[in-house]
């Protein structure tokens, strides 16, 4: 990527949750960039984060969310401080969300066309009363997701589509406004192989000739592989490692990375699955170093007290573990994720 | 059964059909239409295929839970198809199967000791004396700390709630245990560790496995013979390697061209790509002829009219597509 600047900038963002009798403690530190036109993959198991941050783009994170630090700069704007109406501008013509479940995410008592075209009527690209140019663009929206006859479909309500079509009806209802950024949360995770196969086909396909930039929400490190440029790994409420994405199927460094990838099933079925031991430590009162040491085959005294700063190991390979100090010893320590400590100001 | 029953099958399917009345009458929604098959003893069979294939409703006939349209299930020799009410308490023993909800399966407010001494008691396994103990040598073959005795389902994580529910399935000595997707509400780092767990009890007390998934790379590490469903039929049947290797019929190319893989070695040995499109149609109105010809890229004029015959196109390799030749085999 040769611009200068990242389209967004997420820079040491902390989110506490408020439970009953003290704080969860979610996201610890996160910083992610994400560059115009890059398609990057964010994956981890479910409970590590990957959800809490997306919402804290969009902001439409839960009232009991606290964010005690950092900062989100998306196209120039320090999105934490929008007030309603710049916010409301940015999300409906700059950022769009795809959710993991489309039953859900469609109002069953509304016909899909309705859905579509509020959501036109409200970007503000268009007169909001010219009901003509409304409907074209939502037709156009269903075409480009390749739906096939996109009149009828408009006038169905969302009980009376396939799963696989109400998450295009979803990706279209995105898409209808012009878009800088999609995030894409767990989108085909309700979905069968083959369709996941043609919802992703169509995310990437869009994504390119729209130039948008796209960050895909999965657990599934194969999705990751398909999709993404650069795939971030998360774990309990931070990005462990980021890599470009050849570069950490073929060189896994961080143990949690490995660990996943040895315990996913492989068509070669020559391997054994080794699995993770333990479990995700608990949000409420996390271990003051790497939230992983305690899962870790690796671990040493240090890495319970504090967490280890990003080393870049060869290239935009950055691995947040104390395994790789000697060998990144030479290149400096990473930007700008440099100061680390283990949470922020209770 | 007529015939005379190898003694090496466990579970013989035979001709099963399985149709639910819909509100009109006269209409039925076919959930499993003719499906024939027969694990042997010992043998993980893996039958896969998309929502809506009729994977689940199979699995829940075999326990008898449901009520058979027509054909006939034996297990070991015996006739099995009456439903759960009907049969025998030892043959009930014989079969058990594990939900794919771990967090539904249990029950809230039972502990897990008490969950496990259920089936100990109703089946009355071991005198009420050595029931305590029974429950922690079970908590141990499934690797289980012994501390749960006490704990509630609540107070467990998802893995350790799936290993509760082996661990119940398990009380009973059963020689055939139906998986119905035991790991697919789980993380993988997780699922490792069940997987594990199941194969090792496997050797150690001699069953079979009906294991049903959607994850063929799950399949392919863990199951002996693979039965790949679409609308309620079976498409192709083939050991695991062979399955893999060497598929057969259009709808298993596509589905194992669709896994998104992590390795560069899995690439290599996906088939070549067929192109997904479509999506699976009502099981009310089954399509005319071969069932999957409205999303068969290869499909010619007989496709449309004529239902294809199981044919066997390899030793112990049966697939049902035109393009597929072969000799016809008997269910």
């Amino acid at each position: 990527m040769n611009q200068t600047k990242p389209l967004l900038d997420i820079r040491d963002l902390y989110i506490n949750y408020k439970v009953y009798g003290g704080y969860s403690y979610v996201i610890n530190g996160l910083s992610l960039q994400v560059w115009p036109g890059e398609k990057i993959s964010l994956v981890g198991e479910s409970g590590c984060g990957k959800t809490t941050t997306v919402k804290s783009i969009l902001r439409v994170l839960p009232e009991q969310a606290v964010i005690p630090g950092g900062r989100i700069i998306f196209d120039g704007a320090e999105v934490l401080k929008l007030k309603n109406k710049a916010l409301n501008a940015m999300r409906s013509r700059k950022l769009s969300m795809i959710f993991q479940d489309p039953t859900a995410s469609l109002n069953p008592v509304f016909t899909v066309g309705r859905q579509i075209r509020d959501t036109i009527k409200y970007s503000g690209i268009v007169d909001r009363h010219d009901k003509k140019a409304i409907q074209e663009l939502a037709i156009k929206a269903l075409k480009d997701c390749s739906m096939p006859d996109p009149e009828r479909i408009l006038e169905n309500y969302p009980f009376q589509l396939s799963g696989g079509m109400r998450q295009r009806v979803c990706i279209a209802m995105a898409l209808a406004t012009a878009s800088k950024l999609m995030i894409a949360d767990e989108p085909t995770t309700n979905l069968d192989v083959t369709i996941q196969d043609q919802v992703l086909k169509l995310i990437r396909e869009l994504a390119d000739e729209k130039k948008m930039s796209l960050i895909l929400i999965t657990h599934s490190m194969g999705v990751a592989r398909e999709m993404a440029d650069r795939v971030c790994i998360m774990y309990a409420g931070n990005i462990v490692e980021t890599a470009e994405t050849e570069s950490i199927f073929e060189n896994p460094l961080h143990p949690y990375t490995q660990g996943l990838l040895n315990s996913i099933p492989k068509l070669t079925g020559d391997k054994v699955m080794a699995g993770i031991p333990g479990r995700l430590p608990s949000y409420t009162s996390p271990p003051p170093g790497c939230r992983f040491a305690g899962r870790c085959p690796h671990a040493m005294e240090r890495c319970s007290k504090a967490f280890p700063p990003y080393y870049r190991v060869g290239g935009q390979h950055q691995v947040a573990c104390y395994l790789y100090e000697q060998e990144a010893a030479g290149q400096g320590p990473a930007e700008p994720e440099t100061k680390k400590e283990g949470r922020a100001n209770d | 059964m007529t015939e005379a029953v190898d003694k090496q099958d466990v579970l013989v399917v035979k001709n099963l059909k399985k149709y639910f009345p819909t509100r009109e009458k006269g209409r039925f929604v076919k959930a499993i239409d003719d499906v024939s098959f027969k694990i042997r003893q010992n043998e993980v069979v893996g039958l896969v295929g998309e929502s809506g294939s009729g994977k689940s409703t199979t699995a829940y006939c075999v326990m008898g839970m449901h009520p058979i349209t027509g054909g006939a299930l034996s297990f070991e020799g015996r006739d099995i198809s009456m439903p759960a009410q009907q049969r025998s308490m030892d043959l009930k023993r014989e079969i058990q199967i594990v939900f794919q909800d771990p967090g539904t399966s249990l029950n809230p407010q039972r502990s897990i000791g008490e969950i496990l001494r259920m089936p100990l008691a109703v089946h009355n396994i071991v005198p009420r004396s050595q029931r305590n103990t029974r429950i922690r040598e079970l908590l141990d073959s499934v690797g289980l700390p012994q501390d749960c005795f006490f704990k509630s389902p609540r107070a467990l994580g998802g893995g350790e709630k799936q290993l509760v529910a082996i661990a119940r399935a398990l009380t009973t000595n059963p020689q055939l245990m139906v998986l119905d997707e035991p790991t697919s509400a789980l993380d993988v780092s997780i699922q490792a560790k069940i997987i594990g767990t199941l194969m090792e009890l496997r050797k150690q007390f001699n069953m079979s496995y009906l294991f049903i998934t959607h994850d063929m790379s799950l399949m392919r590490n863990i199951s002996d013979r693979i039965a790949i469903m679409y609308l309620g039929r079976i498409m192709e049947m083939a050991p695991t390697a062979d399955f893999f290797l060497k598929p057969q019929h259009p709808y298993t190319k596509m589905l194992l061209s669709s896994i998104p893989v992590v390795l560069k070695e899995e690439a290599k040995v996906k088939p070549e790509k067929v192109p997904s499109q479509g999506e699976i149609p009502s099981p009310v109105n089954v399509p005319s002829g071969c069932r999957f010809h409205t999303r068969c890229p290869f499909a010619f004029d007989r496709c449309l009219t004529e239902e294809p015959p199981m044919a066997q196109v390899f030793p112990d390799h049966i697939a049902a597509c035109h393009l597929c030749p072969g000799q016809p085999v008997q269910p």
